[in-house]
């Protein structure tokens, strides 16, 4: 079973190097997640400062040789918490898409092949899930099990599957006529088999392609919940936190939230973009230029 | 005057795609005269299609590309190089086409008589530019009426109300024939018109444009893979392989006597109901990629009689009986 | 609506019976309904003997790797995203067989049964011609020893001598394997030249079958003379003048009343508007629906 044949990557890699935009993206994205490997791997060993360690001495200072993002309202360095917040929304905007890429996945697969009252009673399921606004209903698991990153994790998770079986559904539909589908059902494989063998192989593309769109929803929303304090909790240095901890500062040292508020921006937009480009990469239509 | 509507010399046109060249058009020549329908018969990726489309213009450019050195004289006019603008008042006034899907080339959200009315007005235009007189919206309407009831339809009046999705397929065929036909054209260019209908309903189709062509003075370049077809309705037949013709005839020639290994090979491949027991014979291998069609002559790879020659150099057309040539190493001098 | 109306043959073991008719005659789904894709609504369907039209989803899965059905259209219908030796060992794969080395044996075999070398086990569809992968659906149907055949135009979507390629091919392999098939095709040629007795459809029914030779030379029904004189013949000293059939098959969701073929027939009378023919047995192996030959 094959995700991606030879020519197709070449293809695909071929349109992406023209898209100026996508690869400066992808240029970003690819170092965004260098970078969170490596913090990962070294802890705070390569950081200049340790981002938990409090200085009044050196409090509020303007970005300079010595800080380069300059120091928050504690004697933080801001540079090294920066660096070092950058896998919390990582973490969760990966661990939440891959989950509901799998979850959501599946079952609109199989509401999609199965139809009739499977389908009917799984995409009503969604549909109540899909009427949450993912912001209260984060807020509503924040108060009954607590805040916290893992926390907000969860509650994220829960309201962002259902758009993955709505995708899987809408494409399933679409290649269920297709004649290697009865084929299958011709050869005798039960409808299980039809679906891993033929269905979720066939829509992992258009899948992969809005996932790597969504991390930038993810992240987006990750950094909100933790800007109004369901998320990661201080001194977590997440940037969704640093810029609500920056909020009286604004005046006088803007450093403190404009920097991490700018890190989440180029972050995401890096994500739209590579993914934007991705899209059109795979749209055969669009292709033949 | 000469006496041919059309005539194309040397068309050569390329693809370019992203793994390179494809070479549709390899060297055509076709002259089409008054009151004649030329059939041209070729099997997937020939080039039948891309010829029919280059005659208009239509085919998107870029990726297609003309080369030096083709031309495509219509009523002794080069219309090969013309833009845009200029082919618009080529089309659908001196030469009309008609396609294999009259499902798509109608429009939905006109009726039949509307789509009629403007091919007589883009007919007017033209007239109007040599000094004729105008068409008063009554006559206008007579005239849709007479195009359709040329097509045979029994109920003009009713199906110039109605919208394409109400029609069957045979009758919206009918339709885009008054269509193609309202402007006068001199020149009809049909691609694969029947391959889309029953067979019931395409030899209705076939008869009516047969009787049609004594009526109308529109010649007719009639493309299909359909070799009955073919012999149901042309005059002559040019025969297309990888963007070339390998042979010319008449249409009783053609059957009769062909020449080439490859109208032979196609004409031995077809089932016929009076052999049933004899095993059809089969051409081995399969078409030519046309991004790098084969040296010499193209067909040499499935020919049983191919020559060293054939590999290397590439045939010209050679005349062994009037009016008919083929372009073929077994029959030079 | 009835796309399929009081249908009934049968087909003898070792032979060929071929399905003709026109856009929307049903023989789609004919096809489907013979090998239980599509359930049908009433009516039995007996194989070997058997009533299988009642069967539990499961025991017809087990009765899959008995019957099979080869596709019209060589692009769809074979999985994008598979190896080729992953698509033809697929019905194995469905009746349970577990031994990977046999069942890649067998795939091999077939393949070359098919006129494919190994070498195309490794690679994908789309690196293969229209005629190269509709002998790979070939294989697949025929990989796990079936006894009976569905062919839904197997050769439509082909060029005329790739055409005739794999038509001879499927000639050869119904005669060694002593295939049972059912050979469905718009194209009366193919049809009488792969079958040896031929059922023609009309808006949902059968309303001639006979012999192959018998049906050419003698055809009865007034449909079947229409759909043989409208086939174009590859000489153009016969031409036809323009045939006295007018109009288009009915749809299934109105027909009309009586005969469905009575509105454009030339033959028709009264009763033909009023009473559906019955079936009136001419001889051993044909029958015609139509009420010139009732008694």
């Amino acid at each position: 079973m094959s995700l991606l044949e030879k020519s197709e990557l070449k293809l695909t890699g071929k349109y992406l190097l023209r898209n100026k935009l996508s690869l400066a993206g992808g240029i970003v994205v690819a170092a965004y997640l260098v970078l969170v490997a490596v913090v990962l791997l070294s802890g705070d060993s390569l950081l200049p400062y340790d981002p938990y360690t409090q200085n009044f001495a050196v409090a509020l200072q303007m970005p300079s040789p010595n800080h380069l993002f300059g120091t928050d309202d504690l004697g933080r360095d801001i540079f090294s918490r920066v660096i070092a917040g950058a896998p919390f929304d990582a973490e969760i905007a990966f661990a939440v898409v891959l989950v509901s890429l799998a979850l959501g996945g599946t079952v609109g697969a199989f509401a999609g092949y199965l139809g009739g009252r499977v389908e009917e009673v799984m995409m009503r399921v969604t549909d109540v899930f899909l009427a949450f606004p993912a912001l209260v209903l984060a807020m509503a698991v924040a108060v009954a099990i607590g805040p916290g990153l893992m926390h907000s994790m969860m509650a994220l998770l829960v309201v962002w599957w259902p758009w993955y079986t709505r995708i899987a559904r809408g494409e399933t539909l679409s290649i269920k006529t297709s004649q290697y589908i009865e084929a299958a059902h011709a050869a005798g494989l039960s409808e299980f088999q039809v679906v891993v063998r033929h269905v979720l192989p066939n829509i992992l593309m258009p899948l992969l392609v809005y996932a790597t769109l969504d991390i930038s929803n993810v992240i987006l929303t990750g950094t909100i919940l933790s800007f109004i304090g369901l998320g990661a909790q201080p001194p977590q240095p997440e940037w969704g936190r640093m810029v609500f901890d920056g909020q009286d500062y604004l005046a006088s040292a803007w450093w403190m939230s404009i920097i991490p508020a700018t890190a989440i921006f180029v972050v995401v937009l890096a994500f739209s973009l590579f993914g934007d480009g991705l899209r059109d990469a795979f749209d055969p239509r669009l292709r033949r230029r | 005057m000469s006496t041919e509507v059309l005539s194309i010399e040397n068309l050569r046109l390329n693809f370019n795609t992203e793994q390179g060249a494809l070479y549709a058009l390899r060297g055509v020549d076709l002259t089409i005269g008054r009151d004649e329908v030329v059939g041209l018969v070729g099997e997937s990726g020939c080039g039948k299609t891309v010829l029919g489309l280059s005659v208009l213009g239509l085919n998107p450019m870029p990726p297609a590309q003309l080369l030096e050195g083709s031309r495509i004289l219509f009523r002794g006019r080069d219309i090969a190089g013309l833009n845009q603008s200029e082919l618009t008042l080529v089309r659908g006034t001196g030469i009309s086409m008609i396609f294999q899907e009259p499902m798509t080339s109608l429009n939905p959200v006109f009726t039949i008589g509307e789509q009629i009315a403007e091919s007589i007005r883009l007919r007017l235009q033209r007239e109007r530019s040599e000094e004729k007189s105008r068409l008063t919206s009554t006559e206008v309407e007579a005239e849709i009426l007479d195009a359709l009831r040329l097509v045979r339809i029994a109920d003009p009046e009713r199906v110039a109300h109605r919208y394409p999705h109400e029609l069957s397929g045979g009758m919206k065929q009918r339709a885009m024939i008054a269509m193609a036909l309202a402007a006068k054209p001199s020149l009809l260019v049909a691609d694969e018109p029947t391959t889309a209908l029953d067979v019931t309903i395409q030899s209705q189709i076939l008869a009516l444009m047969r009787d049609l062509m004594r009526e109308v003075q529109t010649s007719i370049l009639f493309i299909t893979h359909d070799l009955g077809v073919i012999a149901e309705i042309a005059d002559r037949v040019a025969v297309m392989y990888a963007g070339k013709i390998v042979e010319e005839a008449s249409v009783h020639d053609l059957f009769s006597e062909p020449l080439h290994p490859y109208t032979q090979g196609l004409l031995a491949s077809l089932p016929r109901l009076s052999e049933l027991d004899k095993e059809i014979e089969q051409l081995p291998g399969s078409v030519p990629d046309a991004l790098d069609p084969p040296k010499g002559c193209s067909f040499h790879p499935r020919c049983k009689h191919a020559t060293d020659q054939c590999v290397t150099i590439t045939p010209r057309f050679v005349t062994p009986r009037t009016g008919h040539k083929v372009a073929c190493h077994l029959y030079q001098e | 609506m009835h796309a399929l109306d009081g249908v009934t043959f049968d087909v003898s073991q070792n032979e060929t019976l071929g399905v003709v008719g026109e856009s929307g005659c049903g023989k789609t789904t004919l096809a489907r309904s013979v090998l239980l894709l599509t359930r049908p609504t009433s009516g039995t369907i007996e194989f070997e003997g058997t009533d299988i039209t009642g069967l539990q989803k499961r025991e017809v899965r087990r009765l899959r790797s008995k019957m099979q059905i080869i596709f019209q259209d060589p692009i769809s219908s074979l999985d994008p995203r598979m190896r080729v030796r992953d698509i033809v060992a697929e019905p194995l794969v469905a009746a349970g067989e577990r031994d990977h080395a046999a069942i890649m044996e067998r795939v091999r075999l077939m393949l070359e049964k098919v006129g494919l070398s190994s070498e195309t086990m490794n690679r994908f569809p789309h690196q293969f011609s229209g005629g190269q992968r509709q002998r790979i659906g070939i294989a697949r149907a025929l990989v796990c020893n079936p006894e009976f055949l569905v062919l839904d135009e197997p050769t439509s979507a082909l060029d005329a001598s790739i055409q005739a390629q794999v038509l001879n091919l499927l000639r050869r392999l119904e005669r060694d394997l002593r295939l049972t098939s059912i050979f469905i095709s718009h194209n009366i040629n193919v049809v009488c030249y792969m079958s040896g007795s031929i059922a023609v459809m009309y808006a949902g029914e059968i309303v001639e079958t006979a012999p192959t030779r018998d049906l050419l030379s003698k055809p009865l029904h007034p449909y079947t003379q229409t759909l043989l004189a409208s086939v174009p013949r590859t000489d153009p000293s016969q031409r036809r003048p323009e045939g006295k059939i007018v109009g288009e098959q009915p749809s299934p969701v109105s027909p009309p009343p009586g005969c469905r073929f009575h509105p454009r027939c030339p033959h028709a009378f009264e009763k033909c508007g009023s009473a559906e023919p019955d079936h009136v047995t001419i001889a051993a192996n044909r029958w015609v629906a139509c009420h010139l030959f009732a008694s």
